[in-house]
């Protein structure tokens, strides 16, 4: 090694390695094993709060792809996770099967991403944001007056009877669809993995920081760029698709409700955007909030949530991930005003 | 010998402003050329037209007896072209290290690198611009001279053949200058071919093989420094005329406000 790696290594001492290198899989292997049993312990509704906590987490995690790594502010993705959904039911409704329905509706949020996302991601900054917006509302109101193929996007669907799911109990039914969000969130954990620990980790990252010069040293930005934007959508769609089902109904105005898209956003800021864990930490922590302040201070409670997230983005802008990982460090006045003085604009 | 970079007729319109006006030039395999000139004479816009990020208005850019013109910036650097810019432009999220690594990774030599030997590639760039001891720090803790350096190093580190610098020694202080000079010659020693815009007349004349002069993005002279420091052109774009010049240089920032800001 270097002495440029020698450098580094006091930040992190020997015991440390050898934590993460025995207990980073072990503390995995026990995570993996605790949400594979939970359905088994927690009943059906147990299985419907975990369930749901999952799907943020597949949601957080696809949206940390293009706003955390890539740095693009989309607020489309609550018009990909109605996509998929309307798309999945439009084929349910007219008789095909669950898994064909899925694949649809999962194919159309791409496309239209594909579509979207071409023109819009030349846009630079706020154009970007602005054009998302924009996009997710016309989609909403296009959604809402479409009437194709039995489909009315002015009323709520009822597709619960064309799953073939309406025989299971309600442990099974919930315990099924529990399972299927676990599976989006680690497909989408590991897809986040991989990208974090490959090249292309550092190729988002370069975009964000520095599109010009990421052209510059041979990354083709466009179409990495668009490529992400549309696997992004993809498990929004999917995601989004598992959610219209296990409800039973679909509902334009909230399959395609852009508080969605905030909320996930809300979540990756506050656990740390760009990393792995982060999104993680976001979800519980929104879940926590929710349901404390939720409960004991019902009347105030967005007030009250909503200046715990503004000091959180004011004061750690990295996320609480940072307070994980440095320890009590990162807490000190110091490095709290040091955040703090990073908005200042000079 | 063999022509690195031809270019023939090169022209670049912002709206009504010609910013780069029907240049030709050729470059020779392993020369150092200095790019001067007034300050908004095309210098910029015309490597930003080479390294394709801008797109040319008309005119032809042939590289190693391949036509580039149509190329995106990333394209050009696969096969060899790279670039650093005037107001360092660094990865501020990533360390020094992973910095380079990117381009180790995807500049002209990346296809066939893992990240290992990305890593490997990125510590021996780091080690040659002088930015060793600093490779994991976080490249937001850089000073200028060393944002300068490292603009270097993600530069060198894609495998270039053919190197543009703009402006390496603005901002550097004396002693800077004399080891970034060095460092440009050393570049060159390996192989490489360079064009460089540079305002600091002494170090263009120390290590410029042929200097191009731009002015009003039209080829106003080319030859060796000492021909190019004798030309009575050359003075006068530079010295003389300079009621002219400042109208049109007023003229000329206006265009380009309104072509977008460039």
């Amino acid at each position: 090694m270097s002495h440029a790696g020698g450098q580094a290594a006091p930040a992190m001492p020997g015991r440390a390695v050898m934590l993460r290198t025995i207990g980073e899989p072990a503390g995995l292997a026990v995570l993996l094993a605790a949400v594979l049993a939970l359905p088994f312990f927690a009943g059906a509704y147990g299985s419907r709060v975990g369930g749901t906590i999952l799907m943020y987490i597949a949601l957080a995690q696809s949206w940390n792809l293009i706003g955390g790594y890539v740095g693009l502010m989309s607020l489309a993705h609550s018009a990909f996770f109605g996509l998929g959904a309307m798309g999945a039911t439009i084929l349910l409704l007219n008789g095909a099967p669950v898994l064909l329905a899925a694949a649809g509706g999962i194919l159309l949020a791409s496309v239209l991403a594909l579509l979207i996302g071409a023109p819009t991601l030349r846009l630079q900054g706020h154009y970007f944001v602005i054009a998302t917006l924009i996009v997710s509302e016309a989609l909403l109101n296009g959604a809402r007056n479409l009437n194709i193929l039995g489909f009315h996007g002015a009323i709520s669907q009822n597709i619960g009877a064309f799953t073939g799911l309406q025989d299971l109990s309600a442990v099974e039914y919930n315990r099924l669809f529990y399972y299927i969000m676990a599976g989006l969130a680690g497909l989408a954990m590991l897809l986040v993995t991989l990208v974090e620990r490959s090249r292309w980790g550092l190729a988002l990252k370069a975009i964000r920081d520095a599109e010009g010069a990421a052209s510059a040293i041979g990354i083709p930005v466009a179409g990495v760029k668009l490529a992400i934007f549309v696997l992004s959508a993809a498990i929004a769609a999917a995601v989004g698709i598992t959610s219209s089902i296990w409800l039973g109904t679909f509902d334009t105005t909230s399959a395609f409700d852009l508080a969605v898209t905030f909320q996930v956003i809300v979540m990756v800021f506050l656990g740390g955007r760009g990393t792995v864990w982060g999104p993680v930490i976001g979800v519980f922590l929104v879940f926590t909030l929710n349901e404390f302040i939720g409960v004991e201070f019902a009347e105030i409670s967005t007030i009250i949530s909503g200046v715990i997230v503004v000091a959180i983005v004011l004061l750690q802008p990295d996320g609480l991930i940072e307070v994980m990982r440095r320890g009590p460090a990162a807490l000190s006045p110091r490095v709290v005003i040091g955040n703090f003085r990073r908005y200042k604009v000079d | 010998m063999a022509a690195e970079l031809e270019v023939r007729n090169l022209t670049k319109r912002f709206g009504g402003l010609v910013a780069v006006n029907d240049v030709t030039a050729s470059i020779s395999r392993g020369e150092i050329v200095g790019l001067i000139g007034p300050n908004g004479a095309g210098k910029t816009t015309f490597v930003n037209l080479l390294t394709g990020t801008l797109k040319c208005s008309g005119g032809e850019i042939v590289y190693r007896d391949r036509r580039i013109t149509e190329l995106e910036p990333h394209q050009r650097c696969r096969l060899g072209l790279a670039r650093t810019f005037q107001v360092p432009q660094p990865f501020i999220g990533l360390t020094v290290e992973e910095n380079v690594m990117a381009s180790a990774l995807f500049g002209s030599g990346g296809a066939r690198r893992s990240m290992p030997q990305a890593r490997a590639r990125a510590r021996e760039v780091l080690e040659w611009v002088g930015l060793g001891a600093a490779a994991a720090n976080p490249a937001r803790t850089l000073t200028t001279a060393g944002l300068k350096r490292l603009e270097l190093a993600r530069c060198l580190a894609s495998d270039p053949s053919l190197v543009f610098l703009d402006e390496p020694l603005s901002g550097l202080n004396q002693a800077e200058v004399k080891e970034s000079l060095s460092l440009i010659r050393s570049i060159r020693d390996r192989g490489m071919t360079i064009i460089f815009i540079e305002h600091i007349m002494q170090a263009v004349m120390a290590i410029s093989d042929r200097v191009i002069v731009l002015a009003n993005g039209t080829k106003l002279a080319e030859g060796t420094p000492q021909e190019i420091v004798r030309n009575a052109d050359v003075q006068k774009a530079y010295l003389g005329d300079v009621g002219g010049a400042v109208e049109r240089y007023a003229r000329l920032r206006k265009g380009r406000e309104a072509a977008g800001g460039r």
